[in-house]
């Protein structure tokens, strides 16, 4: 594109779209590493302010304190199950509505098109769908994350398209021809040639699935149940951070002192908590941020 | 003969099969709900429930559209969708502008990746980094304020702060992964039209300014079209976490009014009916809006 020739203008520009950019991207990543220096800080030391980028009493005790609340832990661990189980039967579900919709022979094929573009276009809305729960049973119960997000009509619609542009009409006439039925093609065919947009959407589905403080906030009263996103948000509230700290007193208090429970505040507690929300996401991250990439690309592609 | 023979001749059987629990799924979660909304005409109660509660008109949407307190939310939901967009839409283009201005291909990747990153934490996590950040009592914002000799500012609560937390917030969230979409873009402009433009003697800027900029016009297009069905929902998620008692007169959005008159007060039918309207419209505006993009795309440059 260049032809060698560079003139300060174009090199001044190169440095300030460089330093510009630079800025830009450790806004990105600034608050990440703030609240990591504070979940590392004395919390009574934090309340004094004019901390911005190291810790400056350092310490683990807000980690120790919520480590030892038991609320936390279970949140987490429901957290992970609902992650895990949610986007595997989403995938599974997901994929094989698309891959029977996806088959152009199959009779009433558009009729059923129909039934699903009918759901991408409208819907009943917060309270129907909200009595629907309640005569579900669904209400405090744990597979209200799991069941009404085993199917996704926008995932569907992708994989459906990807399917009859990517999937080999030919090697799918000579699985026929073998004698092989639909189930033959999908787990043979389908599923191996498909392993990119199942890793791009699947991490979509787990990331909406690890994220997601909603269905816990409105439709599940019961605190053991809630996952850990729900348990932050009502942590932002000072008064459970504040119950964190006391019950994890009570539990310590014949035990050898661990910490100076003085100096952990609400917030220092939170910051450790807001950590272990965000830290499986920072970890997977750096290793699967090309599917979602590819994830999206996908996706706009149907547009 | 017998009909179910021949589709089962056919091997068609195990299709339908994978298809019963998606549509099942569909009829739970998506049509059943879709019958509720009859319950905008009906004045609800739990033991006659959906079908038997007594029917009142258009009742409930006389009372909706009485109230105060639905236009100011109307009002506020408005002007933030507004808002995000005005601020995030452009920044977003000239983000991916510089992005692709970028020669050292590494240097560009670690760019790229960073600020992909907090499109994946959850609103929730952001409120947490703003109320970190913000707070009164050692937040990052007030100490610096502090050594200007400024008083502390309670930002969290307080209406005036309430818009520039919004957008910031928007911004940070959303506007590094926006940037894919127009790379994407960016990326399918045939490198014939810059080889011919440095031949002319254009500079980077005219480059820019003539190929890169009209290249993305049909996405650019296509993204703001999209966008305007969502103008009547600012995402309960944001809202949800940063409204509280002091800056609830801005911040209240239609979003949270359903929530709180509906799950919060059981006001079944009336938030039902609030619903049933808001669905309509933005139905209407996105079949209207994927037609208008779809005619773009037609006779757009690829």
């Amino acid at each position: 594109m260049e032809l060698g020739r560079s003139t300060t203008g174009e090199r001044a520009f190169n440095w300030g779209n460089a330093v510009l950019l630079t800025v830009f991207a450790l806004l990105c990543v600034y608050p990440f590493w703030y609240i990591l220096i504070l979940s590392l800080n004395e919390g009574r030391d934090t309340s004094m302010g004019g901390i911005y980028w190291l810790p400056r009493v350092f310490t683990f005790d807000n980690y120790r304190v919520m480590f030892s609340d038991m609320t936390i832990l279970n949140a987490f661990w429901i957290t992970v199950q609902r992650t895990v189980i949610g986007t595997a039967g989403s995938l599974l579900i997901t994929s094989f509505v698309a891959f029977a919709l996806s088959r152009r022979e199959l009779p009433g094929r558009q009729p059923l098109l129909f039934v699903f573009l009918i759901v991408m276009l409208f819907s009943g809305g917060l309270i129907p769908y909200y009595i629907q729960l309640m005569n579900m049973h669904l209400i405090n119960n744990f597979w209200v994350y799991v069941i009404p997000s085993l199917f996704s009509v926008w995932n569907m619609f992708v994989m459906k398209t990807s399917f009859q542009n990517t999937i080999p009409e030919s090697v799918v006439e000579s699985v026929k021809l073998d004698g092989g039925g639909y189930m033959r093609i999908y787990f043979h065919i389908v599923l191996p040639f498909s392993m990119p947009l199942f890793a791009a959407l699947g991490l979509f589905t787990a990331v909406g699935q690890w994220n997601d403080w909603f269905t816990g906030a409105f439709f599940v009263n019961d605190i053991q149940l809630q996952p850990l996103p729900t348990y932050l948000q009502r942590m932002l509230s000072t008064i459970e951070a504040s119950q964190v700290i006391s019950t994890s007193q009570m539990t310590t208090i014949n035990q050898t002192r661990l910490y100076n429970p003085d100096a952990i505040t609400p917030k220092s507690v939170r910051m450790a908590t807001i950590m272990i929300t965000v830290l499986p996401i920072l970890v997977v991250y750096p290793f699967v941020q090309r599917f979602f990439v590819k994830g999206v690309l996908i996706g706009s592609v149907k547009e | 003969m017998n009909r179910l023979w021949i589709l089962k001749q056919k091997g068609f059987l195990p299709l339908y099969i994978i298809l019963l629990p998606g549509i099942a799924l569909v009829v739970l979660f998506n049509y059943i709900p879709m019958l509720g909304l009859q319950m905008a005409f009906r004045d609800y109660n739990f033991t006659d429930g959906i079908w038997r509660s007594p029917w009142i008109g258009l009742q409930n949407f006389k009372e909706f559209t009485a109230s105060h307190d639905f236009w100011k939310a109307t009002g506020n939901t408005l002007l933030l969708t507004f808002l995000r967009l005005l601020f995030v839409f452009p920044t977003t283009i000239v983000i991916a502008l510089l992005i692709n201005e970028i020669r050292a291909a590494r240097f560009k990747r670690v760019i790229q990746s960073l600020s992909y990153l907090p499109h994946f934490v959850s609103w929730i996590v952001v409120i947490g980094f703003l109320d970190a950040f913000l707070s009164i009592d050692g937040g990052g914002a007030n100490s610096l304020l502090h050594s200007l000799g400024v008083e502390p500012i309670a930002f969290m609560g307080s209406e005036t702060w309430f818009r520039p937390i919004f957008i910031v917030s928007s911004m940070w969230k959303e506007v590094g992964w926006g940037t894919i979409l127009y790379l994407a873009a960016i990326s399918g402009i045939n490198p014939v039209l810059y080889e011919a433009a440095v031949m002319d003697g254009a500079g980077r800027f005219a480059q820019m300014r003539y190929i890169t900029l009209p290249g993305i016009v049909p996405i650019i297009s296509i993204v703001l079209i999209l966008t305007v069905p969502g103008l009547l929902s600012v995402g309960i998620d944001q809202i949800y976490a940063m409204i509280n008692p002091a800056n609830m007169g801005v911040a209240e959005v239609i979003d949270t009014y359903v929530l709180r008159l509906g799950i919060g007060q059981a006001q079944y039918s009336q938030t039902t009916a609030i619903g049933l309207v808001m669905s309509v419209i933005s139905t209407v505006l996105l079949i209207f809006s994927n037609m208008i993009s779809k005619r773009i795309g037609g006779d757009s440059l690829w």
